[in-house]
């Protein structure tokens, strides 16, 4: 499977950190047990499609995690109860990871939607150079990382190029209005056809993962 | 050893065919628990001597050995016997409340 290699090693990371809180007696057993399934888990083809596969497996890795965190005593052989009093400030430590990062992706799908309204309010009103350069910078980054041939995918510099195409249309518009050359109708169009392409291209990416996501249930048989 | 969801769940897993040998991610699958969950409890288990584990021998070069589980024979009548009680007690009507296993569910 394409990846792997990289997959194992990330869940590797998160089964050594989940180790660490066990008592050294018992930590390189558990270890080598965690890390003996971790490409069983990943070959296992009931599971699913292999994005999925790989899921599971970092998401057995992560839980291994929390079950070291929150039931270590059952590891030092001790029962329920015994030394229980830590396991409710450490649920609540691990909610509180929890609800940080909702909150860190939901700061993130803010910024996101904020950078598309801004965009959309440069093509409406009126662009301002400073962001429109910013734009067009931001999405050659984004081409420069799909061009690296390891995540490389033609369907994939389409996103970046739509809005590079959208960010130079809003640039010239911005500089030839006060300078008063060039049609500015002309890179109006120019910035909106880029914008509707890169519209376009979540689109087809949004139908796209639908399509998956209603392969992924009838796989597993869920639903 | 109080009765958990859970707990019923990986009994039940085990009495299905209490000779055969499981391993940690089959456990998973069939008792339908997290790795966070399971473990603990299988290790809880151990502690309480109803569960051994061993290590089996890899098949392939390069392979890691995996750790299989079992009911020992006490763990095997003490899942009988709770599974049995956990049954009374849903007959008899509402008492503390255990989420069926996904097999008791169907």
């Amino acid at each position: 499977m394409r990846g792997e290699r990289y997959a194992l090693r990330a869940g590797e990371f998160l089964v050594s950190r989940a180790c660490r809180r066990l008592p050294a007696r018992i930590r390189q057993e558990r270890y080598q047990e965690w890390l003996a399934e971790l490409p069983v888990i990943l070959r296992d083809r009931d599971t699913g499609p292999a994005p999925w596969r790989v899921v599971r497996m970092l998401a057995f890795a992560a839980d291994t995690l929390r079950g070291t965190a929150l039931a270590a005593d059952a590891y030092r052989g001790a029962h329920r109860g015994a030394a229980a009093r830590n396991t409710a400030a450490k649920s609540i430590r691990w909610l509180g990871t929890g609800l940080l990062l909702l909150a860190g992706l939901l700061a993130c799908a803010l910024v996101l939607l904020a950078y598309e309204g801004r965009i959309i309010y440069e093509l409406a009103v009126g662009p301002d150079l400073a962001f429109s350069v910013t734009i067009v910078l931001v999405n050659l980054g984004f081409f420069a990382v799909g061009r690296i041939p390891r995540w490389a995918s033609p369907e994939r510099g389409w996103y970046p190029l739509s809005k590079i195409v959208a960010g130079v249309g809003l640039s010239i518009r911005a500089i030839a209005g006060p300078a008063g050359w060039g049609h500015p109708l002309l890179f109006a169009i120019i910035s909106y056809c880029g914008y509707a392409i890169s519209v376009i291209c979540l689109g087809l990416a949004v139908i796209q993962a639908a399509r998956y996501l209603t392969r992924l249930r009838q796989g597993s048989g869920v639903g | 050893m109080r009765m958990t969801a859970p707990l019923e769940r990986v009994f039940r897993v085990f009495l299905d065919d209490p000779a055969a040998l499981r391993y940690g991610y089959d456990l998973m699958k069939a008792a339908g628990l997290p790795s966070g969950t399971l473990y603990p409890l299988l290790a809880r288990l151990q502690a309480r001597g109803l569960v051994v584990s061993a290590w089996e021998t890899p098949q392939h070069d390069g392979e890691r050995p995996r750790r299989y589980y079992h009911l020992t024979g006490e763990g095997i009548e003490v899942a009988r016997l709770e599974l049995a009680q956990l049954s009374a007690r849903r007959r008899r009507g509402p008492g503390r409340r255990v989420r069926p296993a996904p097999a008791d569910a169907r």
